[in-house]
């Protein structure tokens, strides 16, 4: 019987909560989702040398982008002691030497960052042609020798306003500009 | 008798038909004296808003309502090669598609990282820094109180200073740009050769981020201007200065005052 009551109670309690409930619930809301995603590609650069040959000690190197997105390129050449490369008279302009790398460039400027040549995919850089000397001492006349070159390439960057550029000394795990 | 009387069925079975023909006979009495002709077409006119996206909602205006659909398409974003670090216009805004009323309007912006999952469905990343999906959002055109308290890395929640008046719209995102950051973070492997074997002495890096999608998430809520504070309170949960009362301008959040 005790318990009768109780459910009695009970449902009187719910019977009032429910009637109060209401003018609360009529504030007048709406509310609207929008999602979007987009994927981004990272992935390792791909460069391909099409023409790497030497004719009368001129050596020609060409670099196609084979990978999937854009890429700045520079190119070193190693040569051993005695040997002396330079870079050729009829290269294309767009290369240049700075430091140790030959830069492959939009202008003619010793700021390789900001103005470097965008090697899109599946395009190839003008020939760079290096103009070798062979070693005038006489303990190294006649020796066989070879010439090393090192392509490297560096994602295209972009700054907020859509200027490209690159950061040769980007750093695994380290600060880049924005 | 008396034992009727005491049966608390039969006292529930009283109190439900008086609870009921309390609020009934109301409504009979009103439409008794009305002939169904005369009868007054009663609607409320709802309060209603609506999410746009696009790339320019000024010269060349391509804002499209996305409500319906749901997604955000992000037209300004290239689809296979977006470009690190640029600023693409992307273009969000809400607009108040009521036929009567202003409203006040806030946005909960929910921004992170999803991977393809094994059954090719993306999944939610949480190893990755959603801070690096930059979302420029909008100072000029329009007044965004961000609510600091409910801030994370993946959430911000704006609200719309000024009521949203009838047909008026309001931008609050303008752009996104994918922080150069991602390029920096990747992880190093012992390489493997053709057949699976590890290389000795030989390691890979490869970029955490590479293949990661973003993902942004736009929720516009949309309340009455009238008694606003308290309706503020009671569907948002948070406590709205507003000055003046009705239709005034949000001075703060949960008593934290800021723009953007």
């Amino acid at each position: 019987m005790k318990y009768k009551k109780y459910l009695l109670v009970a449902t009187a309690a719910i019977l009032v909560a429910t009637a109060s409930i209401k003018p609360a619930m009529a504030y007048f809301t709406d509310s609207q989702t929008a999602t979007g995603a987009r994927t981004i590609k990272l992935g390792d650069s791909k460069l391909t040398p099409p023409e790497d040959t030497v004719s009368n000690m001129i050596k020609t190197v060409k670099i196609s982008n084979t990978g999937d997105y854009e890429v700045f390129v520079r190119v070193k050449a190693i040569a051993p002691e005695g040997v002396k490369v330079e870079l050729s008279d009829d290269s294309s302009s767009k290369w240049k030497l700075v430091g140790d790398y030959y830069y492959y460039l939009s202008s003619d400027t010793e700021d390789v960052e900001n103005n470097g040549q965008v090697l899109s995919v599946d395009e190839t850089t003008e020939p760079l042609k290096l103009k070798i000397e062979e070693p005038t001492a006489e303990k190294l006349k006649g020796q066989n020798f070879n010439v090393v070159i090192v392509q490297e390439a560096t994602k295209v960057l972009y700054h907020s306003n859509g200027k490209t550029f690159a950061d040769w000394k980007l750093k695994i795990n380290g600060e880049v500009a924005e | 008798m008396k034992y009727i009387a005491k049966n608390p069925l039969v006292i529930l079975a009283v109190g439900l038909l008086i609870v009921l023909g309390s609020s009934v006979g109301a409504t009979r009495a009103a439409f008794q004296y009305q002939s169904e002709a005369n009868e007054v077409d009663f609607r409320t006119s709802e309060v209603k808003v609506a999410v746009l996206e696009g790339t320019d909602d000024k010269n060349n205006n391509d804002m499209k309502d996305v409500s319906k659909n749901a997604v955000l398409s992000f037209p300004g974003v290239p689809t296979d090669d977006v470009k690190i670090g640029k600023k693409y216009p992307e273009v969000v805004s809400v607009k108040n598609t009521s036929s009567k009323y202003n409203e006040y309007v806030r946005v909960i912006v929910k921004k992170y990282w999803v991977k393809e999952g094994k059954d090719g469905q993306l999944v939610k990343d949480t190893s990755l820094d959603p801070s690096l999906i930059k979302l420029a959002i909008d100072d000029k055109n329009a007044k965004w109180i961000v609510d600091k308290s409910a801030h994370t890395d993946e959430q911000e929640i704006y609200y719309l200073a000024a009521p949203l008046k009838v047909g008026e719209t309001a931008s609050l995102v303008r752009g996104v740009t994918i922080s150069n950051k991602v390029v920096t973070a990747v992880k190093t492997n012992t390489a493997k050769d053709e057949k699976g074997k590890e290389i000795l002495g030989t390691i890979e890096d490869t970029y955490i981020y590479d293949g990661g999608s973003f993902y942004v998430d736009v929720k516009v809520d949309a309340i009455q201007t009238h008694n606003a504070k308290d309706a503020i309170m009671g569907a948002w949960g948070v406590e709205a200065n507003i000055q003046p009362q009705d239709e005034g301008n949000i001075i703060s959040i949960n008593e934290v005052s800021s723009t953007n």
